[in-house]
């Protein structure tokens, strides 16, 4: 969990509580303090330990209390201070069992139960909270996905998305909040275990591993960079929150397996080793229409942001690419 | 069971005046399918607008704030007609596949009539064939047909006769073939990679454009751009043909030295003017053996060349929903 606190002078101040520090939320927390402005600090959050993840959580909520309050005595004429804070945690990927799911589905309700006393605390601040929702766990299996599709998941994960969104609408009372549907994101991860399928394909491309692809080459999916998720949530969790809100953020651009392993073969300059699995379980296409676009969402090309992975990938691991010195 | 997708791709350049008409009867063919109880949908028709100066783009936004099932790519530049397609393709989503040309030459009407050819004869890929003149000019459908007997000749396919931007694909077999597609290389032919389940059938096609305006969407030069990328992306014949001649030289050269040596040591007296022989036949050796083995080093170049073009070794592709689309047509009938 991290709290970032900006600094700036003679303005009310901003807070923003990152709960979950993964691709999403780690990118989020650098598009913010890129400009200079956001103090970051770690915090901690067990997920296993229901109890003693109360007690992290009331922990920070004294922490931003204090803030709050010091800033509402401070500045009595000046705008309120404001606290946005984000679920972005995703202990249990899309093959999540339903056990992992409650589990989450429980630390959730704490995060949220705690941003609303909070927000009931402090009247005089205005509080939001964003949550990361899947929108390819809500609409697995559903094409051409429009802003009037009806949710229908067919999996653990996609339930949890489900009750974790019906949760903040049915607990948030007067608490300004919004649902980011996220379709498949992919960014650099490092030697994360939990990589998705471009940067695995750019790793194991490099290091002439073979990849196991649970899925067809004709599987469709809809991809989109990291880093734009981060410019749209960071600037929406500092803009003025208001009202309530899903919104799908997608590119809107299906892209296939085959499609996207003959990118990474273009790109890394050597030919892909795959085997494919049998399990049919991870075939369902999920595409979208660009009708569910909210306003300002923008979307990098896939094969420029794939490039900048292997460009990533090749640096940290100390090599070149192929043709170069 | 759920619905299949059908999705159509239109590349866009200079057509402005088209698209209210062509997105008019791409409606009408949604209701109809809708009305007939079609097991297949019209989910999107995605134009890709390849920087038209005409206002096309403008004609477009304003199409798609009207109908949600438009969908509008932009490219950058002018890219030209097939790698446009190809962005359509790759923006697609359907389980069939609909490319047509903006200029109403090829009208959405006939698209119930590919699909019923494919589900009933288990095609990934129909191609629509003229029945009669399409260009209004006997000398250009002349040449046309002239130009695609000779590059089906020498690409050793005889399909590129039956090649036509008016098509019908299955949808996986496009994207695939779209994704392996460069700038280089002659969709048609990329398509062929992917599938021999490939069948042409008659209507009644007529360039609008041309008949109205005397002027083709893509002129002269786009056309020869269209027979280099056709033969860059094939297995030329005559590279083939290069290395049999130099067999057939070789094996000449051989023939002749056994024969002069021979009259040589049996009937000198025959051997009038001396060493003209032998420096023929060391020509024809040496020249046979240079083409045979420049024929084997095009012949692995060639390869390369294609398999960097993205020739696929295989291709897994799944045909279970045919079924359903097979008996609306023969319920239709």
């Amino acid at each position: 969990m991290i709290l970032l606190d900006e600094t700036r002078e003679g303005r009310p101040p901003r807070l923003v509580s990152v709960v979950g520090a993964g691709l999403i939320g780690s990118a989020v927390v650098e598009r913010l303090e890129s400009s200079g402005r956001w103090r970051r600090e770690l915090l901690p959050l067990d997920w296993e330990d229901g109890r003693l993840q109360e007690r992290q959580l009331a922990a920070l909520a004294e922490r931003v209390a204090d803030r709050l309050a010091a800033a509402a005595a401070g500045a009595r004429d000046a705008a309120p201070p404001r606290l946005a804070v984000l679920w972005s945690a995703g202990r249990s990927g899309f093959g999540a069992t339903a056990a992992e799911a409650e589990r989450e589905l429980a630390s959730f309700r704490r995060v949220l139960e705690t941003t609303l006393r909070l927000a009931e605390e402090h009247p005089g601040s205005r509080v939001s909270f964003g949550m990361i929702s899947s929108a390819g766990g809500l609409f697995e299996g559903q094409r051409v996905v429009t802003a009037r599709s009806v949710p229908a998941p067919r999996r653990p994960y996609g339930e949890l998305k489900l009750a974790q969104e019906e949760m903040l609408a049915g607990l948030a009372g007067g608490l300004a909040w919004r649902v980011y549907r996220l379709t498949s994101i992919y960014g650099a991860t490092g030697t994360s275990p939990r990589r998705g399928l471009i940067p695995t394909l750019i790793l194991n491309g490099i290091r002439q591993r073979v990849t196991a692809i649970t899925g067809s080459f004709s599987t469709l999916r809809d991809y989109v960079w990291v880093g734009d998720v981060a410019t749209y949530v960071a600037a929406d969790l500092t803009g003025a929150p208001a009202g309530t809100s899903r919104c799908v953020l997608a590119s809107a651009k299906p892209s296939s397996i085959f499609e996207i392993r003959r990118l990474i073969e273009r790109v890394v300059g050597r030919p892909l080793y795959l085997t494919l699995s049998g399990d049919a379980t991870n075939r369902a296409d999920i595409t979208f229409a660009h009708d569910a676009d909210p306003a300002g969402w923008r979307t990098s090309s896939l094969e420029t942001c794939v490039r900048a992975i292997y460009r990533g990938a090749l640096s940290a691991s100390g090599g070149a690419a192929p043709g170069e010195a | 069971m759920d619905k299949l997708l059908l999705s159509t791709v239109t590349p866009v350049y200079q057509g402005a005046a088209f698209l209210e008409e062509l997105v008019g009867e791409l409606d009408r063919l949604r209701g109809r399918l809708e009305r007939d109880g079609a097991p297949i949908e019209l989910v999107e028709s995605i134009f890709v607008d390849d920087s038209s100066t005409d206002g096309s783009a403008e004609v477009l936004a304003s199409l798609g704030r009207r109908h949600r099932w438009v969908k509008v790519v932009s490219l950058s530049r002018n890219y030209g007609q097939h790698p446009a397609t190809v962005a359509g393709i790759l923006h697609s989503s359907g389980d069939w596949l609909v490319t047509l040309d903006e200029d109403l030459q090829h009208r959405p009407r006939h698209v119930v009539d590919l699909l019923a050819r494919a589900a009933v004869d288990g095609r990934d890929l129909v191609y629509a064939a003229p029945e009669g003149a399409v260009h209004g000019s006997r000398f250009r459908d002349g040449s046309s047909r002239l130009y695609k007997r000779l590059v089906a000749w020498l690409a050793g396919n005889p399909r590129v006769r039956s090649f036509n931007s008016f098509r019908l694909i299955r949808g996986s077999v496009a994207r695939a073939a779209a994704s392996v597609a460069s700038r280089e290389t002659y969709l048609d032919m990329a398509l062929c990679w992917f599938t021999d389940r490939i069948v042409a059938l008659p209507l009644p096609l007529e360039e609008i454009r041309q008949a109205t305006s005397g002027r083709s969407g893509y002129g002269f030069r786009s056309l020869l751009r269209h027979a280099r990328r056709m033969l860059v992306s094939s297995q030329i014949k005559p590279l083939r043909l290069g290395a049999l001649v130099g067999v057939a030289a070789l094996g000449t050269s051989l023939a002749g030295a056994a024969v002069t040596v021979g009259l040589k040591l049996v009937r000198p007296e025959l051997v009038q003017v001396r060493g003209w022989a032998s420096l023929v036949l060391t020509i024809l050796f040496f020249g046979g053996l240079i083409s045979l083995l420049l024929g084997i080093a095009l012949e692995f170049l060639s390869d390369l060349h294609l398999q960097a073009l993205g020739r696929p070794t295989f291709f897994v592709v799944d045909r279970s929903g045919d079924r359903a689309l097979a008996d609306w047509t023969r319920d239709r009938a």
